[in-house]
């Protein structure tokens, strides 16, 4: 019964996601070429004959259309093309070494402001106005105020440097990702902690959590079998964004904790001119996200039982 | 005479918000008894659901409420732990709220609410707790009992999601049931289906019952006595025969009157009685109706008229009308 | 009393637990294994761009290079001069256009014999242009060589030729006196003849090198792990058993790093770092072969005028630059070749042009602007850098004072900024600098002849060119210097193609307690490995 409108759901999400990689592709492919110096613009300038040849080697040289369609055709064979600035790697190597590094960081990040933020907003939301609620509300402030590149290298100079308590940077060991999921995840948590806050105090105040009350359920009943759920709505909503704020957040957090995951090499990928590079992590970043999305939807219909319905 | 499930004396509650304090109840005395149906009416902001909600701490924290007497079933409510209160909640005084739609989870089954109350309060666990439930949907008269148990609350029609809610009342065997509004939210025929089945199954069950409604004509087919509230004071309460034949107060005479009919027929709204009530906290002194009253003298602008109590019966008027047979 | 604060009670419960399992994270977390005692961990800058060695442009692929492999001769760990490597020795004939080099019996680490001809095939292989390599004009003084790279010569016509497995004949058109440096140089390391194979610079397993160290494991833009190779032909001098590379651009983390206790050295970071770590033991400095400068765009007005430009280059306080701003030991440089190419090459760099605001003013005004009247706006462009921005805003501020020249300063990053230099599209000004491939002033001098595609002034002069030529062609070493200093002077104190600042040092954090041995300061900034010695 289910198994029908699901697959009809995936063939649509699949639809979805290859109609937008594929403008993706193009205007990013368009974008990274407007720009001025190519990929082997060094210090030592090469001589116009090896450029020729390094520029032969990589099909730069023919009409932008040809490589665009080249482009195209390789990535339909699952080939995200060589790449300019490390030379010894294809973008499919990189990213196969990069991906499960981001992917960590990002659900230890999405973890960390999960397992924070909700209990968190849900004691606030319990006790208002207390202590609790004063230091929920303080930390969605600073969440919000402080920048992850202000952030990652406070707590690099407080907890690695000065305590000693983790690396500094890169990702040898699972704790290494303490830090970096903290820097990242501390926006989301934000943002979680005062949307289970506001979604508690909202449903605290509906007549069935009364009702609840009223029927002699202890308190944690009420809180946890009545209240979470519906409290959650708004968090989960708040997934599709939280998502790309933490892809988008780790190209930075990757550079200031030295991870060897993918989102260094959007920025870095598009100083160096490393055309494939930044396409492949595009196209994979948008995969992901669109993906994401998909599932925070289902998750939203497998919570709410009147929206199942429709 | 049996020891009441119920006493209230001198109960009052206020309200604080963004610093003010609303008066909502105001040194309210009232009883349900073992077995009887007491019904509770006033037009909305009387204070009349706040009454039994203060009586099972259900107030949010902004209320703050003090009463010489607050007990059920002997317990004193106000010194209860927190354990022995979620004991008395359901199991000795049960609820019924207006609107099911509302009242009830909509993230959860029929069959997940009703349980839990079954779990709670008779210590039974899931298969059993899910014939209990299946059982009370059946004698609630909801056609398809078990494949309800598996439905969620907005599947369910207005009516089945009331008698689903009466259904999970009942389950904890309460002394007491309040039904707050019960029916207000529900079609004329539905209403009285709802009504004649909240009466046949007091009487089987020798169910106490506390009818809070707006509606006197609600409340006369079940009730065996009558409490009349105005702004946050019983001004009136007798058996509910006297009551409807002879009411002593004329506030009481004016709900009956704007009342077209006692039938339970569609609830009318107080419009023959002029002016409005007033909003709590901005109460006149003297007597709070005195300004819509057709029979107010001078003194019951300057006065708050004390309770008169009569037999079994009691008002709070300075005019009232003509003495009880 | 109400009911809700009950639920307040329960959420304080949560909030309790919550502490203590971060309490708990935080406590499993703190403990790891140490590092074992003969693993040198570094940071080694970004991650190189290739461990080919036709490819390997950057100081990080050269770190790294050569501890992999090693060239016929190898770098003195001390001067960087050239000693035996693979070579046990090499002589050159009285022209100075044969050499030969003697191999020593050794082995690449996959136990094959290491022979000339696997020389002789790694050079020509750097000259392939099918191998499009950008350092293929290193070699253009061998005969043959310019042909073979541009297509029209061929391999065998080539002047390297293998006489037997031990032996490397090299014929050059025209004396390279830095020859023995270059073949230690990363660029001339040995290639095995599996190399074409993909993954034989990133996988372990595909990864054959004659170098002390061998490939382990290698994660982009983190870490190389090599180990020790045990078919070096030194192996019984190398004690170091593991290395670390980390890769990072970012220098804050190569710095926290290193603080946090997990690097034992930080082969360059940023001067504006270095200045918090002045005074302390982990903190090393030396000249460095490299020079600073601001190129001029000498195509386009006013910078066509070589006045204008001796204007600007005479009004730049260099000592000032120096002692203020850079502050780590920098030496202001008025001329092009690096003073510290002294002590190898036996060259005296040239005096260059003084600062002199008298002077530069006087000269600004005989070229018609006099107080700075008639001046465009010029614009002087950087990428993005701290220390670059640095630099430029005092010599924006240095102009003003001395020239009332308004300068405005643009900041672009380096892609685009190399694009406008190779283009002349640059408005005036371009900061640039040099570091030297080997240390000879004709590393620095060819860098401006006009067919140099790294000149990017628009500067061509025959006589500078002819100069530098005949200084090429020439056996005698003092005659040779005397030519390139008369370059030298003509290109520093008449024509000013662009302004030198200053003379790089190079800033290295090292470990004194880690590190007790074999590490020295040189004018390349090379620390090769094998010799390093660490605590035991």
């Amino acid at each position: 019964m289910i198994h029908h409108p699901f697959t009809r759901a995936a063939v649509r999400v699949a639809a979805r996601t290859a109609g937008v990689l594929l403008a993706v592709a193009l205007l990013s492919f368009a974008l990274l070429r407007a720009a001025p110096g190519g990929p082997f613009s060094e210090d030592r300038s090469v001589p116009a004959a090896v450029r020729a040849n390094l520029e032969k080697r990589y099909h730069l040289d023919e009409p932008l259309a040809l490589q665009a369609a080249r482009y195209l055709w390789d990535l339909a064979h699952g080939d995200l093309g060589p790449s300019f600035r490390y030379a010894d790697f294809t973008v499919n190597d990189l990213l196969a070494v990069g991906l499960p590094s981001t992917l960590a960081l990002g659900a230890a990040a999405m973890a960390f402001a999960l397992a924070i933020g909700i209990p968190l907003g849900m004691a606030a939301a319990a006790r208002r106005g207390g202590l609790i609620d004063r230091l929920a509300s303080g930390i969605s402030v600073a969440g919000l105020a402080l920048p992850t590149f202000v952030l990652g290298p406070l707590l690099v100079a407080f907890f690695a440097v000065t305590l000693r308590w983790f690396e500094p940077s890169g990702l040898e060991h699972p704790a290494d990702l303490v830090l970096p999921a903290i820097a990242l995840g501390a926006g989301p948590l934000a943002v979680i902690t005062r949307l289970t806050r506001a979604g508690m105090l909202d449903t605290l105040s509906q007549e069935y959590i009364r009702t609840a009350r009223a029927k002699g359920l202890p308190e944690r009943t009420v809180l946890f079998r009545h209240g979470l759920r519906p409290s959650l709505v708004p968090v989960l909503t708040y997934l599709g964004p939280a998502l790309a704020a933490v892809l988008t957040g780790s190209l930075v957090v990757e550079s200031v904790f030295t991870i060897p995951g993918i989102g260094q090499y959007v920025v870095r990928g598009a100083f160096n001119r490393d055309y494939p590079v930044v396409l492949g992590v595009i196209l994979v970043g948008t995969t992901f996200l669109v993906v994401a999305n998909a599932l925070v939807d289902l998750l939203l219909t497998a919570l709410d039982p009147r929206v199942r319905e429709r | 005479m049996t020891k009441p499930i119920v006493e209230i004396e001198n109960l009052c509650v206020s309200f604080e918000r963004d610093g003010a304090r609303t008066e909502v109840l105001r040194s309210v005395d009232l009883q349900v008894r073992r077995g009887e149906a007491l019904g509770v009416v006033g037009e909305s902001g009387s204070g009349k659901s706040t009454l039994f909600l203060a009586a099972a701490r259900l107030l949010p924290p902004s209320a703050s409420v003090s009463a010489r007497k607050l007990q059920i079933s002997g317990h004193d409510v106000s010194r209860l732990s927190r354990s022995k209160l979620t004991a008395i909640r359901g199991a000795t005084i049960g609820f019924v709220f207006q609107d099911a739609s509302a009242s009830l989870n909509p993230y959860l089954t029929i069959g997940r609410q009703l349980c839990e109350m079954v779990e709670q309060h008779r210590h039974a666990e899931a298969p059993r707790a899910m014939e209990l439930a299946e059982q009370e949907l059946a004698a609630v008269a909801i056609p398809d009992p078990a494949s309800t148990l598996h439905k969620y609350p907005h599947q369910l029609s207005g009516g089945q999601r009331q008698r689903a809610a009466l259904a999970m009342a009942l389950l904890a065997k309460p002394a007491v049931l309040v039904a707050d509004e019960p029916t207000t939210a529900l079609d004329p025929t539905v209403q009285a289906q709802v009504l004649e089945l909240l009466g046949r199954l007091r009487r089987e069950r020798g169910l106490a019952l506390a009818m809070v409604s707006h509606d006197l004509g609600v409340v006369a087919g079940i009730c065996d006595r009558v409490a009349v509230l105005y702004a946050g004071r019983v001004v009136e309460e007798a058996a509910a025969s006297s009551l409807f034949s002879r009411p002593r107060h004329p506030y009481t005479a004016a709900l009956l009157a704007s009342a077209p009919r006692l039938t339970g027929l569609r609830p009318s709204r107080l419009a023959a009685i002029p002016g409005t009530p007033p909003r709590p906290g901005e109460l006149p002194t003297g007597c709070a109706f005195a300004p819509r009253c057709p029979r107010a003298v001078s003194r019951c602008r300057s006065e708050v008229p004390p309770q008169i109590t009569q037999n079994e019966s009691r008002f709070s008027c300075f005019e009232p009308l003509g003495e009880p047979a | 009393m109400t009911q809700e604060s009950s639920s307040a009670r329960t959420a304080g419960h949560l909030g309790q637990n919550l502490v203590i399992l971060l309490a708990l994270g935080v406590a499993a977390c703190a403990h790891r294994e140490d590092a074992p005692a003969q693993t040198l961990r570094f940071h080694n800058m970004a991650e190189p761009r290739t461990l080919d060695p036709a490819g390997a442009t950057g100081v990080a692929d050269r770190n790294l290079l050569l501890a992999l492999s090693e060239g016929l001769a190898a770098f003195d760990p001390r001067t960087a001069a050239p000693v035996p490597g693979a070579a046990e020795r090499w002589e050159t004939s009285a022209d100075g256009l044969l050499w030969t080099f003697h191999l020593r019996a050794a082995r690449w680490s996959n136990g094959d014999p290491l022979t000339a001809a696997d020389f002789r095939r790694s050079w020509l292989r750097v000259l392939d242009p099918a191998t499009a390599s950008p350092l293929a004009s290193q070699l253009f003084e061998i005969v043959g060589a310019a042909e073979f790279a541009a297509g029209t010569g061929s391999a065998p016509q080539v002047g390297i030729e293998a006489h037997g497995d031990r032996e490397l004949r090299v014929r050059l058109r025209r004396p390279m006196p830095w020859l023995a440096q270059l073949s230690a140089s990363s660029p001339l390391v040995p290639v095995h003849s599996a190399a074409g194979a993909a993954g034989a610079f990133v996988r372990r397993e595909r990864f054959v090198g004659n170098g002390p160290f061998v490939l382990e494991e290698r994660v982009p833009n983190f870490r190389i792990v090599m180990v020790k190779n045990p078919n070096y032909w030194d192996a019984g001098n190398v004690t170091i058993q593991r290395i670390v590379a980390y890769s990072s651009e970012s220098k804050q983390a190569a710095v926290d790093a290193f603080r946090a206790g997990r690097t034992d050295w930080v082969d360059d970071f940023p001067s504006a770092q270095a200045s918090s770590w002045l005074g302390r033991p982990e903190l090393r400095t030396s000249p460095y072969l490299a020079v600073s400068f601001l190129r001029f765009n000498t195509t386009k007005a006013p910078f066509r005028d070589a006045r204008v430009r001796r204007a600007i280059h005479m009004a730049i306080d260099r000592t000032l630059l120096c002692e203020r701003v850079l502050r780590l030991g920098q030496r202001p440089a008025q001329q092009l070749v690096p003073r510290c190419v002294t002590g190898v090459s036996g060259y005296v760099p040239v005096a260059g042009l003084p600062f002199s605001p008298e002077r530069a003013r006087a000269l600004l005004a005989e070229a018609g602007f006099p107080q700075g009247r008639g001046l465009p706006p010029i614009e002087l462009q950087y990428d993005t850098n701290e220390d670059w921005k640095r630099i430029c805003e005092a010599v924006q501020a240095m102009l003003r004072e001395h020239l009332q020249i308004d300068v405005y300063l643009v900041n672009k990053e380096k892609k685009t900024v190399i694009d406008d230099e190779e283009r002349l599209a640059y408005l005036g000004m371009s900061r640039g600098s040099w570091i030297g491939d080997f240390a000879d002033p004709m590393a620095f001098l060819e860098v401006f002849t006009s067919s140099s595609s790294t000149n990017r002034t628009g500067f061509a002069n025959a006589q500078y060119d002819a100069l530098l030529e005949r200084a090429r062609a020439s056996a005698d070493e003092p005659a040779r210097r005397a030519l390139m200093a008369q370059a030298e002077r003509l290109l520093v104190e008449e024509e000013l193609p662009f302004t030198p600042l200053y003379e790089f040092v190079k800033q290295t954090l090292v470990h004194p307690e880690r590190i007790v041995d074999g590490f020295h300061e040189n004018l390349l900034g090379m620390h090769p490995m094998k010799w390093i010695r660490l605590r035991r």
